[in-house]
């Protein structure tokens, strides 16, 4: 399966997947926040939420800002 | 000591600063210290695992100096993305504050007042408390104080662009009709008699980035601003004096020597 991850194609053996796999294959531990097809995730729902072909994941952390 | 409170916390500074552009993560932090600010803004990108587990300095920089975070949706164009921003801001900073930023146009980096408009709307209905950045027109600025903002953030001028106060009527304008609201000048600041004149027109506080981060010592303009602010405001406490036409003497006339009468 492909997914959209940060703006690149990224290629996963598995046909089905949750996003809590998805970012564990990735190797994220902690610190960062998610949005899955423009639209916010809670941490709590990583594990309930299927991974499709095609989908855009956005994983995002702190930076500077102003 | 001025304290104020702004959404739900008392502030002694009213000065609010950005921690981008420094020319290094050292001087960001000792800068921020020597404003004197206790609200700093801070945003979210993009990240790999690798980078991620190599440790987020930067945010271990901004959590050692123990003030308060305004996450900012810089960068987002639309409402959708500034409230997806914003969401993942809140579960990542553990604050319901955000610095609402929804862009219009590239080359000025405008708000779109409609966009800026909706996601508000969304957000606070979602419990967030929205600090909008927003230009400074009077009909926007009502839109969103009926939408439940107690902050409106006008720009001086374009974001980066140490322009100044571009329409000090408009902002003086806004204060007199909000006079309960926290009104921030923000963006446009570059020197420091840019801050004092916000003050002096009656701003609550005044966020400003890169006139610090890109001046030659930012952490002298750090502290310049420090003061400004503080001065600005004190100004505007004490009530500034009439303006007159014609001179006159400060010092006393009576017993002048030497005085005569001028014939005209």
């Amino acid at each position: 399966m492909r997914v959209w991850v940060n703006g690149e194609i990224k290629e996963f053996k598995r046909d089905s997947l949750t996003l809590k796999e998805l970012l564990e294959e990735l190797g994220y531990r902690d610190g960062f926040a998610v949005a899955l097809n423009n639209t916010f995730v809670i941490k709590g729902k990583y594990s309930t939420t299927p991974i499709k072909e095609s989908d855009r994941v956005d994983i995002v952390a702190p930076i500077q800002g102003g | 000591m001025d304290s104020w409170k702004l959404e739900d916390r008392e502030f002694n500074s009213r000065l609010l600063i950005g921690s981008a552009l420094y020319p290094s993560p050292q001087i960001m932090q000792d800068a921020i210290r020597a404003s004197g600010s206790q609200i700093v803004t801070v945003a979210l990108r993009r990240q790999s695992a690798t980078n991620l587990n190599s440790g987020n300095s930067f945010w271990e920089l901004i959590k050692e100096l123990n003030i308060t975070v305004l996450p900012n949706t810089a960068g987002c164009h639309t409402a959708k993305e500034a409230i997806t921003t914003a969401m993942m801001a809140r579960e990542i900073f553990e604050t319901n504050w955000i610095k609402l930023e929804v862009i219009g146009n590239q080359y000025n980096l405008q708000p779109d007042p409609f966009e800026l408009v909706e996601a508000t709307r969304v957000l606070i209905k979602e419990g967030f408390r929205v600090l909008p950045y927003m230009s400074d027109d009077l009909v926007l600025a009502q839109k969103l104080a009926d939408l439940g903002c107690k902050t409106l953030m006008p720009w001086g001028s374009p974001i980066g662009s140490g322009r100044g106060l571009m329409n000090p009527y408009n902002l003086k304008t806004i204060r007199k009709q909000f006079p309960n609201l926290n009104l921030i000048v923000d963006a446009g600041i570059g020197k420091p008699s840019d801050a004092i004149l916000a003050m002096e027109l009656g701003y609550d506080g005044v966020l400003l980035n890169s006139a610090v981060a890109l001046a030659q010592e930012p952490i002298k303009m750090a502290k310049a601003f420090k003061y400004a602010v503080l001065a600005g405001r004190l100004g505007f406490k004490a009530g500034v004096m009439q303006k007159r036409d014609m001179a006159s003497p400060s010092t006393p006339t009576v017993g002048t020597p030497f005085w005569h009468q001028f014939s005209k």
